[in-house]
């Protein structure tokens, strides 16, 4: 494959055979920038070119409104290896949707792909015929059929999104997933924050509610506070290049050590490459990963910091975490959550990040922070 | 452009000057659309919907869509080797190549 090999250019200084790993070379198809990917959320406002969208106001309620197209398009996952993909509006992951609760997302989704595909969101759904599967509403969209998707934003968290035609493992691993991110609204949470936390009412302190309140803010896209946090997507995934139901390359948005080294020499030094780089992040500025498991034939991924410890609110459905102070999450497919890290009492320099599954990190998995 | 996601013939060899017409055979829609830096350099970049780059074009996918029965020309004027894709349907298999000699 080219990638997970132990690097045997010099074995004049002892050891550092096994001092490396990682994909040869640097990705020349620029079609998808997993840099970009990161901080890419499609509100209605126009944020990528690829996504026909809009917002507006309906029946009291703000709409965020987006045109899909399921295609068969060919991603580039390693350097120098594509893989046939179906893709919504030709990206893997699909494009990320980012709304506030209570809102309507409306999904114009016409497939043009040769196999039927359809939209699955994970999202509290109150009308069956919406659901994107086979046995509901229009069922399964065949090459040049057309279907108009609403769903409530509810609820708040990060949410999976993806297509349930069979054979669904076959569908999920070729490419058709993506995040949905429903943000708090903060006037909702001072008035039912029973609902973000595993407090009862009668428990809630006027401080509690405070403090939750503060959080929405920080969650809520349209809030100053916002600005003051680091987003950041991450769909992890993995890609079966030889169609035996097991997966060859891994990553955390599609393409293998996009967010590794460019060039090591096994013994402290390195080098960024030009697409092979580490992401760079501000010491003094919070960090939030919105993370999803999209992982096909194995059972588990997982998320692991090296020298730091980060709060977990698992589906991202809570304002108060369900983990604290782990290094080191878990999760089956379709599984998601919201990571919250800190490193401005690090020293500036690399931090991994990676699949605790040694396999996934040797195979593309394996990433860095640099804290400047 | 065939009911089975190809283009027929999957490599054509004409002169220059020539006007290639393709039309869609199928059911469903199709593009034909140029692949960036895999036409002579002095070559005019083409596409169905009439997009100046490949770029353009997997941007506004429904806007380079040939309808069933519809067709879309393009005159060939300068030699070399020309690589295309149908966008929707590129890890179908569905590439062409047209060779002006």
């Amino acid at each position: 494959m080219g990638t997970g090999r132990a690097d045997s250019e010099d074995h004049s200084h002892g050891g550092s055979s096994h001092g490396n790993f990682g994909a040869a070379g640097e990705y020349s198809d620029l079609d998808f920038d997993p840099h970009e990917f990161l901080y890419q959320f499609n509100t209605g406002r126009g944020e990528q070119e690829n996504v026909p969208q809009d917002t507006y106001e309906e029946n009291g309620r703000t709409v965020r409104e987006f045109t899909f197209q399921a295609i068969d398009t060919t991603v580039t996952i390693a350097p120098g290896i594509e893989f046939p993909a179906w893709a919504y509006n030709g990206q893997v992951p699909g494009p990320t949707i980012r709304a506030v609760e209570g809102d309507l997302i409306r999904v114009k989704f016409e497939n043009l792909g040769r196999h039927a595909h359809t939209i699955h969101p994970h999202l509290r759904n109150l009308n069956p015929e919406m659901d994107g599967i086979p046995q509901n509403g229009p069922g399964v969209l065949n090459t040049g059929e057309s279907f108009t998707y609403e769903w409530i934003a509810q609820p708040m968290g990060v949410h999976f999104y993806h297509c349930h035609s069979l054979p669904l493992k076959e569908h999920i691993h070729r490419g058709l997933y993506g995040a949905i991110i429903i943000d708090p609204d903060p006037e909702r949470v001072a008035e039912n924050p029973e609902e973000y936390c595993n407090f009862h009412r009668s428990q809630i302190t006027d401080e509690l509610r405070a403090d939750l309140v503060a959080e929405a803010k920080t969650r809520n896209h349209e809030s100053p506070e916002n600005d003051e946090v680091n987003e950041m997507v991450m769909v992890m995934n993995g890609f079966d290049t030889n169609f035996d139901g097991d997966n060859e390359v891994y990553a955390a948005n599609t393409r293998a050590f996009a967010y590794g080294v460019g060039d090591t020499d096994g013994r402290g030094n390195w080098k960024a490459g030009e697409t092979k780089r580490p992401i760079q992040i501000d010491r003094n500025q919070r960090q939030r990963v919105y993370l999803v498991n999209a992982i096909e034939f194995d059972a588990i991924n997982s998320f692991h910091t090296h020298s730091q410890f980060f709060d977990y609110y698992d589906h991202g459905t809570t304002l108060t975490s369900t983990l604290q102070t782990v290094d080191t999450v878990m999760q089956c497919q379709a599984q998601r959550g919201i990571i919250e890290l800190d490193y401005s009492n690090h020293d500036p320099g690399l931090y991994m990040f990676h699949a605790h599954q040694s396999e996934f990190a040797e195979l593309g998995w394996m990433s860095f922070f640099e804290v400047v | 452009m065939t009911g089975d996601f190809r283009f027929d013939a999957k490599r054509l060899t004409v002169s220059t000057g020539t006007q290639v017409r393709w039309t869609n055979e199928s059911e469903v829609g199709h593009t034909v659309t140029a692949y960036d830096g895999q036409i002579p350099s002095e070559a005019a970049y083409f596409a169905s919907g009439e997009f100046d780059s490949e770029k353009a074009a997997r941007n506004n996918v429904s806007g380079g869509l040939i309808a069933s029965g519809e067709a879309y020309e393009h005159t060939f004027e300068v030699t070399g080797t020309y690589e295309y894709v149908c966008i929707p349907h590129e890890s179908s298999g569905m590439t062409g190549t047209v060779v002006v000699k």
